[in-house]
């Protein structure tokens, strides 16, 4: 056989492989994965796949379930939960602040620089002209992951040591009577919490 | 109408593989777009679907749209509004967008090699990762890399009539509607017709087909970001440099929130050696990098070999140099070996050999391209000019993204596929050669 159909063959198999654990990846993942994406075959070929949107479509529900939920403000990283609720977004990337501010100074955006405040004011939904505009919200929503960014890739702000990392372990007992954990899920690169948020308290 | 039905018979019987590929794609595609992606939860596609919604509702105060025209918002909200559906609306444009750059891909590389090479690079287009991801995520990204992909087929076109530089403008404009990259291919294209296609342009007239209808497609954009925001372009770098700069200092960040809203040149002139540091870093490591992948991260890359990324710069040098038809003989390897020291002497004296080594590969090669100029076939130069200037304009940003790079990327697999096709044989047929001479010699 001729060498460049060989050698043509092994790419594209490799390319297609790869693209189908990409996709995989992409909306399945494995209770037990740990850093390697690779890992999600194995889950795969035992059938024990969780849809990654499955926990995304639990949350909107919990939150459906509140009547008030159109008025009410979200804090969250993602759009998703207040595009199905019809309810407010305060968009935020949980790396503002200084990493010394607590957990009530970041959710009243207290010490965000101006370009914090500007970037978390045009994704919020509504957009927001006014970034001096007081909102607490209602409720917040935590997704975090516990694989490191790519240092080569740009510059970031490394958050590890930031206290709003208390935010992924909801039954640490210094999570602040404000917050009430109404839904966790974890898996093995990260998680999800979700906090009802009342500040009167 | 009979002849419409046979041209498209007969186009259809001279291109089945790539009509077969094209639909093979399509439906793997559409099964996992609307069987397994059942929850909206791209921001980007909410966020432009959101702020169409307010464009069209004339709310245009408090939009924040700091990176894209206008175009993207409103085909997400007009056409999310007609389904009734932006997520199902979103789906349908990523995925009909994606078919359309695979089907493309074929005929540009037709344009510039034979059927067999333009095959190939169409199937690497079809299972390359950022491809399938593109086709199945809600995103700004897939309809302007249609649009450029279309403008490509004409741009690339042997023989060009006035109707193709006509339409290179139209799709170029489109897709400048969509996102602004757009508008380095055209500025490639220019260049190119300036330098390679001279004879026809002594009276500037295709140049400026291309021009003026790239123009009348942007004009009503342009005057409405004028109208509407003051400005021509609703385009924030220094937002972009501040969250995205690899090399950055406290005092630094502090002043550049101060000049937020102001153009490229402010942010230059706030410090222009630690702006060039990074627009070096970007043009000679990161971006690249989102090419052939030489950091950590192996996942986003735009390789055809995704698993070993920085495997994938081998075919394309081969392909590169099968087309200048390079014979290895002393001169040829004395200007290699002397370009290459003689880079390795610039960095050593002025850069960061971690951060710019890629030169050590470039300008070798620029070299030789350029000794071998006339060898190489023009419709391929243009692919390369848009290569050199896409990179030259992008890079003073990091994309972050690796599909970002996808309006130049087709040169990369067509490269491969060339070396695979033509040169893997070649190389073979002369070693066999080599080898008969060698037995012939010692039965001598």
């Amino acid at each position: 056989m001729r060498i460049n159909i060989i050698i043509i063959s092994l790419f594209l198999l490799v390319s297609v492989g790869f693209t189908f654990m990409l996709t995989l990846s992409t909306f399945y993942q494995s209770e037990d994965t740990n850093v390697s994406k690779f890992d999600i075959l194995e889950s795969f070929l035992s059938g024990e796949l969780k849809n990654s949107e499955e926990d995304v479509r639990k949350i909107i529900e919990i939150l459906k379930q509140d009547e008030n939920i159109g008025d009410k403000f979200i804090m969250a990283s993602s759009k998703t939960y207040s595009y199905y609720t019809d309810s407010k977004l305060i968009y935020a990337q949980f790396t503002e602040g200084p990493e010394s501010g607590t957990i009530k100074d970041f959710i009243t955006k207290k010490d965000w620089s101006y370009y914090e405040r500007y970037f978390s004011a045009i994704n919020s939904i509504p957009a927001q002209e006014n970034l001096d505009i007081k909102q607490n919200p209602d409720y917040l929503i935590y997704t975090y992951t516990t694989i490191t960014n790519d240092p080569n890739t740009t510059w970031y702000k490394n958050d590890n040591e930031s206290t709003i990392r208390l935010l992924s372990t909801p039954d640490d007992p210094d999570i602040p009577e404000f917050l009430n954990p109404i839904f966790f899920s974890s898996f093995g690169t990260g998680g999800i919490v979700v906090y009802e948020v009342n500040l009167e308290k | 109408m009979q002849d419409l039905k046979i041209s498209i018979r007969q186009f259809r019987n001279e291109n089945k593989l790539p009509i077969l590929v094209t639909t093979i794609f399509f439906f793997t595609f559409f099964y996992i777009s609307f069987f397994h992606h059942l929850t909206f939860t791209e921001n980007d596609g909410i966020f432009y679907y959101l702020i169409g919604e307010q464009i069209l509702s004339g709310d245009i105060e408090n939009i924040g749209i700091v990176g894209a025209p206008i175009g993207g918002p409103i085909l997400y909200a007009a056409f999310g509004d007609l389904l009734d559906d932006p997520f199902i609306a979103g789906k349908i444009i990523s995925l009909l967008a994606c078919t359309g750059i695979v089907f493309t891909s074929f005929f540009i590389t037709k344009n510039l090699f034979g059927s067999k090479v333009a095959l190939l690079t169409q199937i690497f287009f079809a299972v390359n990762p950022k491809i399938a991801h593109l086709s199945i995520m809600v995103l700004n990204e897939a309809a302007p890399l249609f649009f450029i992909f279309a403008s490509l087929y004409y741009a690339t076109k042997k023989q060009k009539t006035i109707y193709d530089f006509l339409l290179v403008g139209v799709f170029l404009g489109i897709a400048f509607c969509f996102r602004y990259q757009a508008a380095f291919i055209l500025i490639a294209f220019l260049i190119y017709l300036v330098i390679f296609e001279r004879k026809r342009i002594i009276e500037l007239r295709n140049l400026c087909l291309t021009v003026i209808s790239f123009l009348a497609i942007s004009g009503p954009l342009l005057i409405y970001n004028y109208a509407t925001f003051g400005k021509f372009l609703t385009l924030y770098p220094n937002i972009y440099f501040l969250d995205l700069f690899k090399f950055q200092t406290e005092i630094w960040r502090q002043n550049m929130e101060n000049i937020l809203h102001e153009n490229v040149l402010s942010a230059f002139y706030l410090d222009s050696s630690l702006f060039l540091k990074n627009y070096f870093y970007n043009l000679l490591f990161h971006n690249p990098d989102h090419l052939f992948k030489f950091s950590i991260d192996v996942y986003d890359t735009l390789s055809i070999i995704p698993l070993f990324p920085i495997l994938g710069i081998l075919p394309v040098i081969g392909g590169f140099l099968y087309i200048t038809k390079i014979n290895f003989n002393k001169k040829q390897a004395s200007i290699l070996l002397s370009t290459f020291f003689f880079t390795f002497l610039i960095i050593g004296i002025f850069g960061n050999i971690e951060y710019h080594f890629m030169l050590l590969v470039i300008v070798p090669l620029v070299t030789i391209g350029i000794i071998n100029i006339n060898r190489i076939p023009n419709n391929v130069k243009f692919l390369i000019i848009a290569c050199v200037v896409f990179l030259t304009l992008i890079s003073t940003l990091p994309v972050y993204r690796a599909f970002h790079l996808f309006p130049i990327w087709l040169i990369f697999p067509a490269l491969s596929s060339l070396f695979f096709i033509e040169s893997i044989p070649a190389i073979q047929s002369k070693i066999k050669q080599l080898i008969n001479s060698g037995v012939n010699r010692n039965e001598n």
